[in-house]
This record gives structure tokens, C-alpha cells and sequence, in this order.
């Protein structure tokens, strides 16, 4: 599993360190954070370090989408559902995107923009078809990734995330790019039956031979290695770690109220650096040192031995060690076969749980970004998917 | 609605065939099926009979599938035609190589258990078959213990391709129907609720899986203790087979493969019966007989 960075507002400087570092990398470009000339520039710049560029559309929920999208070629003038899906509007949209943007950033791939998917209806079916028939219509040849902007409710019900892998089986594409809506807008998840639905659907999805690319994640998604998901991605705000639906402005809120955090790999969770002062005076900051092999600089100053508090370290290195944690971590997570995967995750989720119970009961606390919140969860969608799926994906696994 | 054919009618069939009715052994939809004797051979064989202008459409796709599919274990076919019985009636009929057994439902309804060994004899008889229907585009879509027969032998066949879906040709089934044909009990969601574009060899694992899963327990999980058709439905869609605690299952790989097969989501099967073959054999490996 690889980690793509999900671009999102001052993310541009802390991509091209990070790709320069891990000498490749794939950023997915955002036109509500950038015009079209600062993706040009970006992904000219991203190109000669050996960085890739997806473009997402971000066509999710036109009618709530902010000014700064609708100020896109691309972005019809009259939107309107009934006549913008069944008549020109979608080869225009379709044209522009490919002519004006795909092509000329040199994107690898072509995410073919869909709407919201509240809940299993047709007309989606029938919105996302006709897309779908446009986009064949043109000879592309770069790889072609169906969005799926999925709705919380869809995501809890069994039911209907298998009605919506039987409607996706034939569809002519490469890949899917999945956008999940986190139920009750949560940063890390303990609902079970939208994580074990969440994996259950990429599976199926890989078992049809297709790339998922799963969006607007975060460490806590590390588990979606069970069903060989070929990338997550993730950001440095939380709303490029969580899909913020109904939200989709841009991060000036969050950065109002910025606050920096330190991402402990081994435990999973992260915590506020006042907090690391109270492990310094414990005796405990060096279990929450991030272990050699992560390479990770950006965290050093934090356990030179000064009150980390002293040491002025701020978002700048949070957002790049956490980012190159996490891809360290995703790598590390994708084994050579089914058993192994599942193996390494438990053990992963057993650590991070016995870490952060003990910084917490020692006074470190992650608040709401404690792993031990939901490490039970991710536990239990192990087994249950192994469960459902286990068998298969252990005879497939070299095959997806 | 349509007649049914009457003794009479049958009698005067089999003079002009020179055969004896022995007894009926079937009988489903407008189709009636008898073990009859050829008077000059003494050939016991399988007579099906059916009057031409109720399901003759079907009659004909059931021929077309057991001549293509040509298999050791189901039943021949060996003569077929439409006979003129009086100057208004006629009977379309198909002369069938008769197999000596009695139906795996008659055993289980007995009590017979079957060890691990026989069913694994029978799931590798069914994906053989399973892997010739595969390749000609053709899903039997009525796997169920009636359709099952167990031979002197102790050889297991399959019979009865009286509704199997012809991927090929267009369907005889109304796409509003509100369910396909199909056995409930022994019958996928995506073929029941008549989602026609999902129909394929998988209806058939699962069929296959929920058979293999009343000759370990005794009973179908999905229609024991169900008071009517629409809580066979409900357990199908609602709750997923158990896990069977079988001996010689080391590693409860046999009962999670039974499991899989059986599975109602469409997409937790194998997809091919090239794919279930090597998940067998994987779970063949770990099983002590």
C-alpha cells in the first residue's frame, strides 16, 4: 500500500520536501485550493523530482461547492441535474477537463468526477453512467479512476454496499478513488460496521482487478492493507485526513484554531506537545520517540533532551514527520501474502493499544486523537474480515 | 392456464414409442417426468413430457444444455421430438439415460449422514460439471438436494436443467417479474429478486454451498424453523451461514470455504469455478479423512 498526499491550503512546500525525500511519490492535486496556472506550476515542479499528480475534480456536491471551484473551466455555468446529465453538459465538463487540466499537468491518471452517494438510488446509477459513457467516448490513455463520494448511511449498511459492488462490476474503468463520509464527521472511527463495510467494499472492488485509491484518510486506515488497497492519502489539515462534507470550504476554520501534534507511529495516536512535557517530567518521552527507522528528522528536536516545549517546534515538522511516518507505515503494512498482513496489523494495533494505554495512565493523553479510542475496533475488523473474506484474498493474494 | 397432460394422453405417447410407463417420477411446472421401459430392449430410461405451447422454449434450452454440456455425470439425452397424440393435441417429449439411485433429498429426508470424504467426492463432482456449464455460458439456476441423485455407485449426478439460464440467449424470464425462477431455500438474492445482469456460474456456489451445508447439519439453516417463503427470504439476506464444525476440518478451512460459497453478497464468492477449484484444493490440503 502506498500513501498519495492529498493536497489541500499551504500543503504545496511540505509535498515537494517530502517527495524529494522519498524520491517519488504521487500528490492528488485539489482545484478549490489552487487555479489552474498553480497546478501547471506545481506539477512541472512535482515532475522533476519524480513526483506523479492525480487531478480530483471535486465535483462531489456541486450545488454546496465553494467559489473559488466554480471559478474552473470545467465547472458548468448552469448546473442543473436533470438536463446538466442528459444533455451536453457532461461531454463539455468531460472535454474541458481532460483538454485543460489532465493533459496539460501530465496527471497519470484521469479521476472521473461523480456525485455524493447519500444512499443506494438509480439515479446515480444513471448520473454515473452517463459519465462514464462520455469519458469512453474519448481514447484516453492513462488510466481512468471512478470517483465514489460515499455517504455515512451507505457505509453502515451492509446491504447496500453490496448493491453498489454489483452495479460497479462492469463499469469500464481501472480504478476507483473512494471518498468516505466519516460518521458523525469523526477524525478516528469506532463505528465497526462502517469499517468493516468500508474494507468489505474495496475488496470486492480488488477482486474485480481494480486500483482503489482510498482519499482524505489517515493513520487509522493503515487496517485497509488487509484488503490490498493500493493507496491511502492523507494531509497535513484534518480536512484532508477526513472528508468534511457539508464543509467543503477551505481550511481557514482549522487554521484559526491550529494547534501542532505530534504523531507517535508506534502508539498511533498523537499528542499536543504540552502533553510531551508531562511525559519528559515522567520519565517516559523516549518510549514516545519515533524509532530509528522512520528516518523521520522532522521530530529530533522534540528528544534532545530539552522540555519539548522549549524546543519551538512547530506545524511545519509536524505535518512532514507525520507524513512521512505514515508512509513509512503503509509501506511497512503490505506484506508478502493474506496471513502475514493480517499478522503484522494485530500486532500493530496490539502495540499502539498497550503504548497509549500506558502514556495515558501515566498522564500523556492524545485526547481525541488516541489510538486506544479505537484500537478495539480495528481488532475486530480483522477478524471479521477474515471472516467474510479471508479465505479468498489468502488464495488471491498475488493475483490483486 | 395452461393444461396438463393426461394419462390417456401419456398412455397412447408411449405406444406410439413402444414403451411402458413404470411409474412418475417427477413432476414441475407443465413438465411431468416417468421411469418407463423400452418393450423390445428392456432399456429402463427417463421420459419427460410437456405440451408444446406451455414451456416448449424451455424444454428446448434444456436439451441444448445437456447436449453441450455433455458431462459423465448428467444424465444423456437420447432421443427428443413432438408428437401428433390426435388431430388437436400434441406432446413434446425427451427420452433420458436413467440413473439408478435415489435423490439426495430421499437420503437426507432418511437421515443419511454424509461423511467429510463424500462431500468432498460431491463438490468435486459438482465443479467439474460446473466447470464444462461454466465455459459454455450456462448456469443450471436449480441446484437443490431433489436435483441431486446418488447412484448404486455411490456416484453423485446432476439433473433436471429445466430452467438454467442460457447467458447467451435472451432470457425467458420478464425482466419486471418480481422473482426469477429459482427454488427458494437453495436460491441466490441476485437470482430470486431477478437482477438478471448479475446472474452467472456464482448462483450455482452458492446453491452448491447451501446443499453442502444441509448434508453437514441434517437441515437447509435457511428454511429450518421458517413459517413461510418470506422468512426463507429474509434469513437468506439476513443471516449468513454458520460455521460448521465438521471432523477432519484441522483448520476450519472446509467450513469457512462452505461458508464462502454459500455467502448471499454475490461478490464474497469465487468469481470463477477456476478460482473455487483453487480454493478447494488449498482446503483439501488441510483436511484429515
Amino acid at each position: 500500500m502506498n500513501l498519495y498526499l492529498q493536497m489541500g491550503h499551504g500543503m504545496k512546500g511540505h509535498a515537494i520536501e517530502l517527495i524529494k525525500k522519498w524520491q517519488e511519490g504521487t500528490v492528488i492535486l485539489s482545484p478549490k485550493n489552487m487555479t489552474l496556472e498553480q497546478m501547471k506550476k506545481t506539477a512541472n515542479e512535482l515532475k522533476q523530482i519524480n513526483g506523479n499528480v492525480l487531478f480530483d475534480p471535486q465535483f462531489y456536491m456541486p450545488r454546496v461547492s465553494q467559489e473559488r471551484l466554480q471559478q474552473h473551466s470545467y465547472w458548468p455555468d448552469n448546473y442543473s441535474t436533470n438536463t446538466f446529465f442528459n444533455g451536453s453538459g457532461i461531454k463539455d465538463m468531460v472535454e474541458t477537463l481532460l483538454n485543460e487540466y489532465i493533459y496539460p499537468i501530465h496527471a497519470s491518471g484521469f479521476i472521473i468526477p461523480s456525485l455524493f452517494l447519500k444512499d443506494i438510488n438509480n439515479d446515480w446509477n444513471i448520473s454515473t453512467r452517463n459519465i462514464i459513457n462520455e469519458v469512453e467516448r474519448g481514447q484516453i490513455d492513462i488510466p481512468k479512476y471512478l470517483t465514489l463520494c460515499l455517504g455515512t448511511k451507505l457505509l453502515e449498511k451492509e446491504e447496500s454496499i453490496h448493491l453498489l459492488i454489483e452495479e460497479l462490476e462492469d463499469y469500464p474503468v481501472d480504478g476507483f478513488y473512494i471518498i468516505p463520509e466519516h460518521p458523525n464527521k469523526s477524525y478516528l472511527i469506532d463505528n465497526e460496521s462502517w469499517l468493516l463495510n468500508l474494507l468489505d467494499l474495496t475488496a470486492g472492488l480488488k477482486l474485480f482487478n481494480k486500483k482503489v485509491i482510498l482519499g482524505y484518510s489517515n493513520h487509522q486506515f493503515l487496517f485497509m492493507s488487509l484488503a490490498k488497497v493500493d493507496a491511502i492519502c492523507s494531509g497535513i489539515w484534518l480536512k484532508t485526513r477526513v472528508f468534511p462534507i457539508g464543509e467543503f470550504r477551505d481550511e481557514e476554520e482549522e487554521i484559526a484554531r491550529r494547534s501542532v501534534w505530534y504523531y507517535c507511529p508506534q502508539a498511533l495516536s498523537e499528542y499536543q506537545i504540552p502533553s510531551l512535557d508531562i511525559a519528559h517530567r515522567g520519565g517516559l518521552l523516549d518510549l514516545l520517540e519515533t524509532p530509528d527507522e522512520f528516518a523521520s528528522d522532522y521530530s529530533q528536536a522534540l528528544f534532545s533532551g530539552a522540555q519539548p516545549t522549549t524546543v519551538n517546534w512547530g506545524e511545519s515538522q509536524a505535518f512532514r514527520h507525520y507524513l512521512n511516518c505514515l508512509k513509512k507505515q503503509c509501506i511497512d503494512v503490505s506484506k508478502d501474502s493474506y496471513e502475514n498482513t493480517k499478522y503484522y496489523l494485530r500486532l500493530l494495533f496490539e502495540t499502539a493499544q498497550d503504548l497509549s494505554d500506558y502514556f495515558r495512565q501515566n498522564g500523556v493523553r492524545a485526547k481525541h486523537r488516541d489510538f486506544d479510542n479505537v484500537a478495539e475496533s480495528n481488532l475486530a475488523i480483522l477478524d471479521g474480515f477474515d471472516n467474510i473474506r479471508g479465505l479468498v484474498f489468502s488464495t488471491n493474494w498475488d493475483n490483486l | 392456464m395452461a393444461r396438463s397432460i393426461t394419462k390417456e394422453e401419456i398412455k397412447k405417447l408411449a405406444k406410439q414409442l413402444n414403451l411402458e410407463i413404470l411409474k412418475e417420477i417427477g413432476k414441475g411446472g407443465q413438465k411431468q417426468v416417468y421411469k418407463v421401459q423400452n418393450l423390445a430392449s428392456h432399456e429402463i430410461k427417463v421420459l419427460k413430457v410437456i405440451i408444446p405451447d406451455t414451456e416448449l422454449e424451455r424444454l428446448k434450452r434444456e436439451i441444448r444444455a445437456v447436449k453441450i454440456i455433455n458431462h459423465d455425470n448428467i444424465p444423456k439425452i437420447l432421443e427428443t421430438n413432438i408428437e401428433e397424440i390426435t388431430s388437436s393435441s400434441q406432446i413434446a417429449w425427451i427420452l433420458e439415460e436413467f440413473v439408478d439411485g435415489e435423490s439426495l433429498r430421499i437420503a437426507l429426508n432418511n437421515g443419511e449422514k454424509f461423511s467429510l470424504k463424500e462431500i468432498v467426492v460431491f463438490l468435486d463432482t459438482m465443479f467439474s460439471i460446473l466447470e464444462i456449464t461454466e465455459s459454455k455460458n450456462i448456469v443450471h439456476r436449480d441446484i437443490k438436494p431433489d436435483n441431486i441423485i446418488i447412484d448404486n455407485q455411490e456416484k453423485f449426478w446432476l439433473i433436471d436443467f429445466g430452467i438454467a439460464r442460457h447467458l447467451d440467449l435472451e432470457s425467458l424470464t420478464k425482466s419486471n417479474s418480481p422473482f426469477g425462477p429459482c427454488t427458494i431455500g437453495y436460491s441466490a438474492s441476485e437470482q430470486f429478486r431477478n437482477r438478471k445482469k448479475e446472474i452467472d456460474i456464482r448462483a450455482d456456489l452458492f446453491s452448491i454451498g447451501v446443499v453442502c451445508a444441509e448434508m453437514i447439519s441434517g437441515s437447509n439453516p435457511y428454511l429450518k424453523n421458517a413459517k413461510d417463503i418470506l422468512e426463507v427470504i429474509k434469513n437468506i439476506e439476513n443471516r449468513p451461514l454458520p460455521l460448521f464444525k465438521i471432523e477432519g476440518d484441522t483448520q476450519y478451512l472446509f467450513a469457512r470455504f462452505i461458508k464462502t460459497l454459500g455467502d448471499n453478497r454475490i461478490s464474497r464468492r469465487p468469481r470463477t469455478v477456476k478460482e473455487t477449484k483453487r480454493l478447494f484444493d488449498l482446503v483439501k490440503s488441510t483436511l484429515k479423512f
